[in-house]
């Protein structure tokens, strides 16, 4: 089981302000859902049911205040209309470490606190509500300066689905001898008509099953995949290989010098071989910029992201993507 | 008239045969190592440029999605 300690937290920017630079001292962030009371009239003990509703909220504090061009006070000084985008990482600043993001977080408090003593250096905290979804996603671009055009496929590290940390391996009871095979799940697979899975482990299955298929949903616990098996198999996993709810991508660029333009795509491939574009973000030319930007349907198992540079200089971007 | 294929999206692929091949013998660009990519070169393509040597392996699905299209243009 992996831990993380203060060194693993290596993304915190909000609406393109790199806020780890202030030193932030402590951060959470908590996804609660919502209860209604569902008694009345003649009931003598109290009872309470799902909303179906979630909320989420932020809070980050003890960071320095930070009055500078572009700093910590520069970004949180706003209104609480101001419309935020966050995002942050525990896990490390690395191509394909989980990230969380949110478009919709409102700035409910900020405090700068001055006082004398055995810490006077004056502090500031702030507190978040969001209003819409917390995604959680992976990171394609570490919040990294780049100095010419750059594609993190062809430097080595598109990002594959498959090995996402965030997935759920589902058993496989068995797979039928049928044309096509019917795979039995001992819990709900889940899937949609269409998507594509990656199974393993299944065995004396002839052929075998094992690898990317894509399913045909038959129940809620058996799917078929078009393979003509003669012996049948027992055992196995499988992990999804396509999500079907679209996601959402981010971006935030926190420094920005000498370019005269930049324009960042999340690409997408089902077969590693051929990308094509799945999200553009508008073309920046100045920092702090960010973009959230969502996309529906099918998202294949590769991502990748790719920026495309005008003129000579500098910036920095981190980028991710979220499955929903 | 002649058929050529038409990108309707961005789109990168490997940009030679030899590039492809190196691609394929490692199952994909997220398998390649550090000296495979080294020599493996990329073409990248707009929406509305020809994509006429796009990897023959990504062709279906991608004319499924409308991704690219066939059109019939004249010589």
């Amino acid at each position: 089981m992996p831990r993380y300690g203060s060194n693993s937290f290596g993304v915190l920017i909000v609406d393109g302000y790199d806020l780890l630079a202030t030193k932030v001292k402590g951060f959470a962030y908590k996804v609660a859902s919502l209860m209604e009371p569902t008694g009345g009239l003649g009931d003598t003990t109290k009872s309470k049911g799902p909303s179906g509703l979630q909320e989420a909220s932020l809070n980050q504090d003890g960071a320095f205040f930070d009055d500078a061009a572009n700093s910590g006070h520069a970004a949180l000084k706003a209104s609480t209309a101001v419309s935020r985008i966050l995002t942050f990482a525990i896990a490390g600043n690395t191509i394909g470490q989980p990230f969380v993001g949110m478009s919709g977080a409102y700035t409910m408090a900020y405090e700068v606190i001055a006082k004398s003593g055995s810490s006077p250096m004056t502090k500031a905290n702030a507190a978040y509500d969001a209003s819409g979804q917390l995604d959680n996603g992976v990171i394609l671009q570490d919040h990294a300066t780049k100095t010419a055009d750059f594609n993190t496929k062809t430097l080595g590290s598109p990002v594959d689905y498959t090995v996402d940390r965030g997935q759920t391996v589902i058993p496989i009871t068995s797979n039928s001898i049928a044309n096509p095979s019917v795979v039995t799940t001992p819990v709900p697979h889940g899937l949609t008509t269409g998507q594509k899975v990656l199974i393993s482990g299944v065995a004396t299955s002839n052929p075998t099953i094992n690898g990317e298929r894509t399913v045909t949903v038959i129940s809620a616990t058996q799917f078929s995949v078009p393979v003509n098996v003669t012996v049948a198999g027992t055992g196995g996993s499988f992990v999804l290989a396509t999500s079907v709810n679209g996601g959402a991508g981010y971006q935030q660029v926190t420094a920005f010098s000498g370019f005269t333009g930049f324009v960042g795509k999340i690409r997408s491939s089902a077969d590693d071989v051929t990308y094509a574009d799945l999200i553009t973000f508008t073309n920046v030319t100045a920092a702090p910029a960010k973009e959230q930007k969502t996309v529906a349907g099918t998202v294949d198992r590769y991502l990748c992201f790719d920026g495309d540079v005008t003129g000579t200089g500098s910036l920095k971007v981190f980028a991710g993507f979220a499955r929903r | 008239m002649v058929t050529r294929l038409i990108a309707r999206v961005g789109l990168m692929y490997p940009g030679d045969p030899e590039s492809l091949a190196i691609v394929r013998g490692a199952g994909g660009f997220s398998r390649l190592s550090q000296d495979e990519l080294a020599q493996v070169t990329v073409t990248r393509v707009e929406a509305g440029d020809f994509c006429d040597d796009i990897p023959v392996e990504s062709l279906p699905l991608y004319l499924e999605r409308g991704l690219v299209e066939h059109v019939e243009v004249s010589e």
